[in-house]
């Protein structure tokens, strides 16, 4: 496997430059991305009573929590297309399956590089106009800045996995779209995109501790603001379930390519 | 041409039934990801004493109103969004010749029987909010509540309208729209006076989203206002929802106007 490192590497850089490619495209989601920085951040200035902490957060790291949740969003895909279903019902997965490539691995580096190229145009200028209108603040050292970085990056994998997982289905149904609206929900419930875990129940925190979403999103944000417990347990939870869903996608995909049958032509 | 809109909307539905298993798991989905908006306001009011003043109910009454009024425009309009699609392909040519408006023949093209998941969450949305706030329903209330839903559609409908004229000039589908769009049903979820000033003035008098939903709300819901708006406001909604749409369907007739196929 790592021997192909190398190819992983170029389907992640060919990524890049597509997104690059999009200029415009990007320029316009920048926009929106900014505009749902202040929706969020008024609904969490808004609530606050003053001097208040609440599900572990004062109003000054909450107001970052959304800063940081909104410019990692695109990174960390919290719905989208990977195109692993549209692979499936064209039968050109026949073709990547037979390539000595694994399937698994080309579709992730594929995304990652796409991820890449948001951490450099939607996170970084997210990132300072919430450092610039306060909302954000800054890291307190350079070795906290690189512990999001790496958790991003984990964040990134483990939700990729996810949206693989859930493409799958088009193995087994005429259309995946209901499957993948599902996960949608979950993650962005999960991860904590819509309000922190934190502010859950406790009864309901207990069952998301549980699940991948959390380790997506969440993880990285409240390593960043120090609010995330013990850095190595939280790594660790990652690196797990980057395991289990790789072994899962593995599995079922070995398990769909059995079901497989291409109309030849 | 009524008749037309409904014989090819029903071949939409047909089409999209003979998938039953899809179908049935797409609504499901739909549903989940809406309803799962309706445990967050819970969470919030778990942790939070109020929003500006609101409290639970209120909200879902504000709530249920917006994704009602979504839901409807969505399922109506949503194929607008194919636009670019269609302008890039040169199929919009075809829209064109025939002798009806290239608007209700889009319009039924991409229609999605499933968004009624979002109807539905609006409904328990509502459901929710009118036992908690134990208002007394008069003629007067049903008349704010259908002003209220009436408006926002006709908003949003705009807005559907607008997102696709805009598609004559740049070819691609502007994802910057979605701040407005996206943007306008997110907006109307809560009271407009949680936004800073830039943003409310934005959606209360340029896009009226915020207008057709905060003030006949605050007149359903008996409130005062800080913004001190006045108290016609309400009842002047349609009118504004109306001006709207109408700009933007002269928009779109300019778009059309200036629209030079792709050829080939």
């Amino acid at each position: 496997m790592f021997i192909n490192l190398q190819a992983y590497l170029t389907f992640a850089r060919l990524a890049f430059q597509r997104q690059n490619a999009y200029r415009v495209a990007n320029w316009a989601g920048l926009f929106t991305n900014i505009f749902f920085l202040f929706f969020r951040a008024s609904l969490f200035e808004s609530i606050y009573p003053s001097g208040t902490t609440i599900g572990g957060l004062n109003v000054k790291q909450a107001l970052s929590y959304v800063c940081l949740t909104q410019a990692i969003l695109m990174v960390i895909p919290q719905w989208g297309v990977i195109g692993v279903d549209e692979d499936i019902r064209s039968g050109q997965i026949a073709t990547h399956l037979s390539r000595p490539i694994n399937y698994y691995l080309s579709t992730l580096s594929q995304r990652l590089g796409s991820s890449a190229f948001f951490l450099l145009f939607r996170t970084l200028p997210i990132l300072g106009i919430g450092a610039f209108v306060g909302f954000l603040f800054l890291p307190t050292s350079i070795a906290r800045a690189a512990l999001f970085l790496l958790s991003t990056f984990l964040g990134a994998w483990i939700a990729i996995s996810i949206h693989f997982l859930a493409e799958l289905s088009a193995f087994w149904m005429e259309s995946s779209r209901g499957i993948k609206m599902l996960f949608n929900g979950l993650i962005n419930f999960f991860s904590g995109m819509i309000i922190p875990v934190t502010f859950f129940p406790e009864s309901v925190r207990q069952i998301s501790r549980f699940l991948p979403f959390e380790y997506t999103l969440n993880t990285p944000t409240l390593l960043y603001l120090d609010k995330g417990g013990n850095v190595l347990h939280a790594l660790l939870a990652q690196l797990t379930w980057i395991g289990i869903l790789w072994i899962v996608c593995t599995i079922l995909l070995s398990y769909g390519e059995r079901k497989l049958v291409v109309h030849g032509g | 041409m009524i008749n037309l809109y409904i014989s090819l909307l029903m071949a939409q539905i047909k089409g999209q039934m003979s998938y039953k298993k899809s179908f049935v798991l797409e609504l499901i989905g739909y549903l989940v990801v809406n309803i799962i908006d309706l445990f967050v306001i819970y969470f919030i009011f778990l942790k939070f004493p109020s929003i500006k003043g609101w409290s639970m109910g209120e909200v879902y009454y504000l709530y249920g109103v917006a994704s009602v009024s979504y839901a409807i425009a969505q399922l109506f309009a949503e194929s607008l969004e194919k636009v670019p699609e269609l302008i890039r392909t040169g199929e919009f040519d075809h829209f064109l010749i025939r002798p009806r408006s290239p608007i209700l023949q889009i319009m039924p093209l991409s229609f999605r029987l499933n968004r009624i998941g979002r109807l539905i969450q609006g409904a328990i949305a509502l459901s929710l909010a009118f036992p908690i706030l134990q208002l007394e329903l008069n003629c007067e209330k049903v008349m704010l509540f259908m002003i209220a839903v009436f408006s926002a559609v006709i908003v949003y409908f705009g807005l559907f309208l607008a997102g696709a004229a805009f598609c004559f000039w740049t070819i691609q589908s502007s994802e910057a729209l979605n701040a407005f769009t996206y943007g306008g049903v997110e907006l109307s979820k809560y009271p407009i006076t949680i936004y800073r000033p830039w943003m409310r003035r934005l959606f209360l008098y340029i896009v009226p989203v915020g207008f057709v939903s905060y003030y006949p709300a605050i007149a359903f819901l008996e409130k005062s206002d800080p913004l001190g708006g006045p108290l016609w406001a309400s009842y002047f909604s349609p009118v504004i929802a109306i001006i709207f749409a109408m700009v933007t369907w002269l928009f779109w007739k300019l778009g059309v106007n200036h629209y030079q196929s792709t050829g080939s």
